[in-house]
């Protein structure tokens, strides 16, 4: 049990790398899936094809692989074009990978949430004499977003339990982190370590769920929804 | 560093044979959590005192550590657990001896439960609670209204998430390679690794992965439609019992 506590504390510190590459690739998965969405609305038949084909692809792979992939694969990719970037940061390898799993997901989210809101709600915003953009950036875009809260949350919780897998390609994270400090106990106290790390885990996947319950509270109190 | 197409196709071939591990261990933990699961769904519907705290617990704690976590605990843990029981019932059990796959069984058995009873539990809410209760007036007995009424219209809407939960599971077993297990990831992985050529190497895993889930979700949507079929055809025909009744009027009046 003292040993339990020694390695929790010891491991605090690094929760910000691990909270650094969920946010980080919530935050790219937001973009790269809200244009994948977008690819999928639109008309163009080569748009919708390419984007659907990328999030079967993604979807159908273990994040371990895209992990893997991203870390060799990338500087093979780049080579090509004559950059080097095998000597990047590893915490980049591991974003890029994560932000290809997020994106492919959250598109998934966003489309059906674009569909969730009242068509008229945009009718009646360009009546009123607002432009495309404006109608979306005031009227359409704040209800998709309330409606796709939650699973929002879901795929924040899901990313932080995922990142945990970067520590196979040598990111120093909560994992790796409990990985080096094993081995300097010759695997002795494996277990104390383990279960602190799952405890650590276990307390901010709470935390974001409660987080994200209050924001919805929030935001329907805002948005005027019961 | 470049490309290398023959290793590579040679290697896909070595990562297929890792397929039926893989699929073996999705299964068992298919079979296993579901049923689990419904259990499970049904003491947290019923809000049994006791029992529904450490349910809630059970899941949030399941739920909310990474599968890699699970397995580290589970693989070091479970043979200090046994070692403690055989050695307070004086049995003499070699835990070294017990194949790794059993540690994977029980991790993606545990993960599947608390996995299926959140898509149970929504599953049976959706079914309208009138139908338990006309079950029950029409004579049934509450285990034959469960098998026959309530849990093939539970299982017809569950059955999306039925088959992206598994897909999940199946994509999550990738990591047992972590207790020696040797799945698809396992097989292109050592192979790739003794020639240095990673990327060739996970490319195969990566194809291999997409066709097995491609099979299994069609597969599932095969299924889907023969569950969801009491949806689409209706076993009293109005057109029919229409004309019969015509027919038996002209057969009175005869």
């Amino acid at each position: 049990m003292d040993y339990f506590v020694e390695v929790l504390i010891k491991l605090l510190p690094y929760i910000k790398i691990t909270l650094l590459l969920s946010f980080a690739s919530m935050l790219l998965g937001l973009i790269f899936g809200g244009m994948l969405a977008a690819m999928k609305l639109g008309k163009s038949k080569i748009l919708i094809k390419t984007a659907n084909l990328f999030t079967t692809f993604v979807r159908c792979t273990p994040v371990i692989i895209l992990l893997f992939l991203s870390y060799y694969g990338l500087p093979l990719l780049f080579e090509l074009i004559g950059i080097d970037i095998s000597r990047g940061s590893k915490i980049m390898f591991s974003i890029v990978a994560l932000t290809m799993y997020s994106s492919a997901t959250l598109s998934e989210i966003i489309r059906p949430a674009f569909f969730a809101v009242n068509k008229g709600q945009l009718e009646a915003a360009l009546m009123a004499g607002l432009t495309f953009f404006q109608a979306m950036r005031i009227v359409v875009l704040p209800q998709v977003f309330y409606i796709a809260l939650p699973n929002f949350g879901n795929m924040l919780i899901a990313l932080t339990q995922e990142s945990a897998l970067a520590y196979l390609i040598g990111v120093v994270d909560i994992m790796g982190q409990a990985k080096v400090i094993n081995s300097m106990n010759y695997g002795v106290h494996i277990l104390e370590i383990y279960l602190a790390v799952s405890f650590i885990y276990w307390i901010l996947s709470l935390a974001i769920g409660r987080t994200v319950d209050v924001l919805t509270l929030r935001m329907s109190r805002i948005l005027g929804k019961n | 560093m470049s490309f290398d197409l023959a290793f590579t196709i040679h290697n896909f071939y070595q990562t297929l044979t890792g397929i039926p591990i893989t699929l073996l261990i999705t299964f068992v933990a298919v079979a296993a959590g579901f049923p689990v699961a419904f259990f499970i769904a049904c003491g947290r519907i019923k809000k049994v005192p006791v029992l529904n705290g450490i349910l809630t617990l059970y899941i949030s704690f399941l739920r909310g550590t990474p599968v890699v976590v699970q397995i580290f605990l589970v693989y070091n843990g479970v043979p200090v657990l046994i070692k403690m029981l055989a050695k307070s019932f004086n049995v003499n059990i070699d835990i070294y001896s017990i194949n790794p796959l059993i540690y994977a069984f029980m991790v993606y058995g545990l993960n599947a439960s608390a996995g299926f009873s959140e898509l149970w539990k929504s599953a049976l809410s959706s079914v309208p609670e009138g139908q338990l209760e006309a079950a029950l007036t029409s004579g049934l007995t509450s285990f034959n209204a469960y098998t026959r009424i309530i849990i093939p219209q539970a299982i017809a809407t569950a059955a999306p998430s039925l088959c992206s939960t598994s897909l999940n599971i199946l994509k999550n077993t990738s990591l047992v390679f972590i207790m020696t297990v040797m799945d698809i990831t396992a097989r292109g992985k050592i192979a790739a690794g003794q020639q240095y050529k990673y990327v060739e190497g996970y490319l195969d895993i990566l194809i291999t992965y997409i066709i097995v889930c491609s099979i299994l979700e069609f597969c599932f949507k095969l299924a889907e439609k023969r569950l969801t079929r009491y949806k689409r055809e209706s076993f009293i025909q109005p057109e029919k019992t229409n004309v019969r009744v015509g027919h038996d009027r002209d057969k009175k009046c005869a």
